[in-house]
């Protein structure tokens, strides 16, 4: 019993560390450091699954709405 | 158990209970969005419209902006109602060092200096306003520096205040609510009330725990959804120190995921496909299709993968959206636990590598932004990390990208039909004997009839109410301001009892030889060619009129 809860402290602390550690190791690239400034700059919630978790579809819909219907005109 | 025998079918399948309760949450998002939300906010929508047409020659008066503005505000979920309603369904908020933060943060007033320069600010924006009202001098008031204050009065605002938040009371409610509710269909199918509302309470707290790992805002830049953690936490839990006895009957993954995709149905309007004309249907709906039947067809004669279930779930997962696709393939066609686990794996592991190689790629080659979007958009699985990549390349790259991801979403509910008709005529077809409509019908999994009733009649709902209440009360009340939410749960919930109640050893049997991993990078690899040849003949050689608008 005392081996599962050992294997069980073993893994969270794993998983902690991966979520503190892996990130700073990713701050090294360039490309990965501007994408999330640009997510944070524009409030993207770079981990929404589905279009509708994440606002920007529905701005770019619109924008997009707009741009093609001034062609219409 | 003895009590199922008596009862209906209608009352002890999980398939029916998830239209039932499906229906019901979807039914009350429509009181209380379109009846009561309409009768709250309809007649100043009408007059903001009215501004809106009256000044849309000039395009350039402060009272068209502040109509406009009015008009994104006024939304469901912002009414009296729906704000209450989004507490409710309110997750963990985002946190980076302080745990804490995610479930209270108080309140901060700006500074005495701040405060004296917010009303320096509003006083130069009334100001200015009053000038407007008065029609002889509307010509003479700059609406540039209009727009200028305006939006420095928010920047400093946002810099100097915060928001608070308590998410502990909306969570013990929802947790009660959801109990009590999913608790009735659990009765019917067999369960004892009060056992099962205990074990759900277990279940849900597992759920925001999930939710709270996904908050942290490191693991949220780099795209770690609330489904990761709700497996992992579940597999750590389950191969661990076990899941316990008590929380079992509250491990139910098909009940919730199958209510869940009735509520998935209700965001899939069929009328998005035409937001960008026929480019965006081609590079969705004609590459998916084709990469999705290839990869099955790849999986099944070349890799010889064994389970036809894995294959699919794969393949959707991979050629469709993600996670979502995964779910409502794994669902339509009954795969295992395992199967679905390690489609979601797979997929978000590559949607965080690509999200950030692939805005590079695009950059160093000096691609156009358009072409580089519509890429990004049909070949990236998870939204975020579309809409992510999208907004390094650019504006046009961000529009394209995250439209060609919505038009792509629909397709699911299409995708989910097919499979589920393919595996109930073909799949699960012995020998050459031919299979009759009442058996096709017993093999169906009647959720499916749910999730694309749902799909249709939101679709019709959505086109035949006025525009701007459709997106008022539809889009961002409805879907935005509760299904999603709701449905975020449930998945959540889901994901929990997957990881419950599946084994690190079979895990690793499914994953034997490395088939997996190769069917979904030779399908990938595919998807990426195919998507940006469909991309660069639609939007530079068939339609480059509509390119050039929209770059």
């Amino acid at each position: 019993m005392m081996m599962r809860w050992l294997k069980l402290l073993l893994s969270l602390i794993a998983v902690l560390g991966f979520m503190f550690t892996f990130p700073l190791l990713l701050q090294q690239l360039d490309a990965y450091e501007q994408i999330i400034q640009h997510s944070e700059e524009l409030e993207i919630d770079n981990s929404s699954l589905f279009y509708s978790e994440e606002m920007w579809t529905s701005r770019a819909e619109s924008r997009l709405k707009i741009q093609l219907g001034e062609r219409r005109k | 158990m003895a009590l199922n025998k008596k009862r209906s079918i209608f009352l002890t399948s999980e398939d029916y209970w998830a239209i039932w309760l499906g229906s019901f949450f979807l039914l009350a998002g429509i009181v209380v969005y379109l009846v009561v939300g309409r009768a709250e906010f309809g007649d100043k929508i009408t007059q903001a419209e009215q501004i809106v047409s009256q000044e849309s020659k000039s395009k350039n008066s402060i009272s068209w902006y502040k109509a406009n503005e009015q008009l994104e505000k006024l939304t469901g979920s912002n009414t009296s109602l729906g704000k209450e309603i989004k507490k409710l369904f309110s997750r963990p908020k985002s946190w980076k060092y302080n745990p804490v933060d995610a479930f209270y943060k108080p309140t901060v007033e700006p500074d005495e200096s701040a405060k004296s320069k917010i009303v320096e600010l509003e006083r130069k924006l009334a100001d200015l306003e009053a000038k407007a009202a008065m029609k002889e001098s509307e010509q003479t008031v700059d609406v540039d520096t209009w727009l200028a204050t305006k939006a420095e009065l928010e920047k400093l605002a946002k810099e100097t205040s915060q928001k608070g938040h308590s998410a502990i009371p909306g969570l013990v409610m929802l947790g009660v609510v959801l109990a009590m509710i999913f608790g009735v269909g659990a009765y019917f199918m067999g369960f004892k009330y009060f056992k099962f509302t205990v074990a759900f309470f277990g279940v849900f707290a597992l759920a925001v725990i999930s939710y709270f790992l996904a908050a942290q805002v490191d693991m949220k830049n780099l795209g770690v959804s609330y489904a990761v953690w709700a497996i992992l936490i579940g597999l750590i839990i389950s191969n661990t120190i076990g899941s316990p006895s008590w929380m079992k009957p509250a491990i139910q993954t098909e009940y919730y995921i199958k209510t869940g995709l009735v509520l998935l149905g209700a965001e899939i309007l069929l009328s998005k496909i035409m937001a960008i004309g026929l480019p965006g249907i081609f590079v969705s709906w004609v590459v998916t299709p084709v990469v999705l039947v290839l990869t099955f067809w790849f999986g099944q004669k070349v890799l010889k993968i064994g389970s036809k279930t894995l294959n699919i779930t794969i393949s959707a997962d991979m050629s469709v959206c993600g996670v979502s696709a995964a779910i409502a393939t794994a669902a339509a066609c009954n795969a295992k636990k395992e199967e679905l686990t390690l489609a979601v794996g797979l997929s978000m592991v590559f949607t965080s590598i690509m999200m950030i190689v692939m805005p590079a790629f695009i950059n160093a080659v000096g691609m156009p932004e358009v072409l580089g979007g519509a890429w990004i958009g049909g070949t990236i699985d998870a939204t975020g990390a579309v809409v992510a990549a999208g907004a390094f390349l650019g504006d046009s790259a961000l529009n394209v990208a995250a439209t060609i991801k919505m038009i792509q979403n629909v397709l699911i509910g299409l995708i989910a039909f097919g499979v589920a008709f393919y595996w109930a005529t073909k799949v699960e077809q012995t020998g050459n004997v031919r299979v009759g409509a009442s058996e096709i019908w017993r093999r169906f999994p009647k959720f499916i009839l749910g999730f694309l009733g749902a799909s249709i009649i939101f679709s019709l709902l959505y086109y035949f109410t006025h525009p701007q209440f459709s997106y008022a009360f539809i889009d961002h009340g409805i879907i935005r301001g509760f299904a999603k939410d709701l449905r975020g749960w449930l998945f959540c919930l889901a994901f929990v009892s997957i990881g419950l109640s599946v084994n690190f050893k079979e895990l690793k049997h499914q994953f034997s030889g490395g088939k997996p991993l190769i069917l979904y990078v030779c399908g990938q690899s595919f998807n990426l060619m195919f998507t940006l040849l469909m991309a660069y003949l639609m939007f530079y050689i068939v339609f480059p009129e509509i390119t050039e608008l929209i770059k």
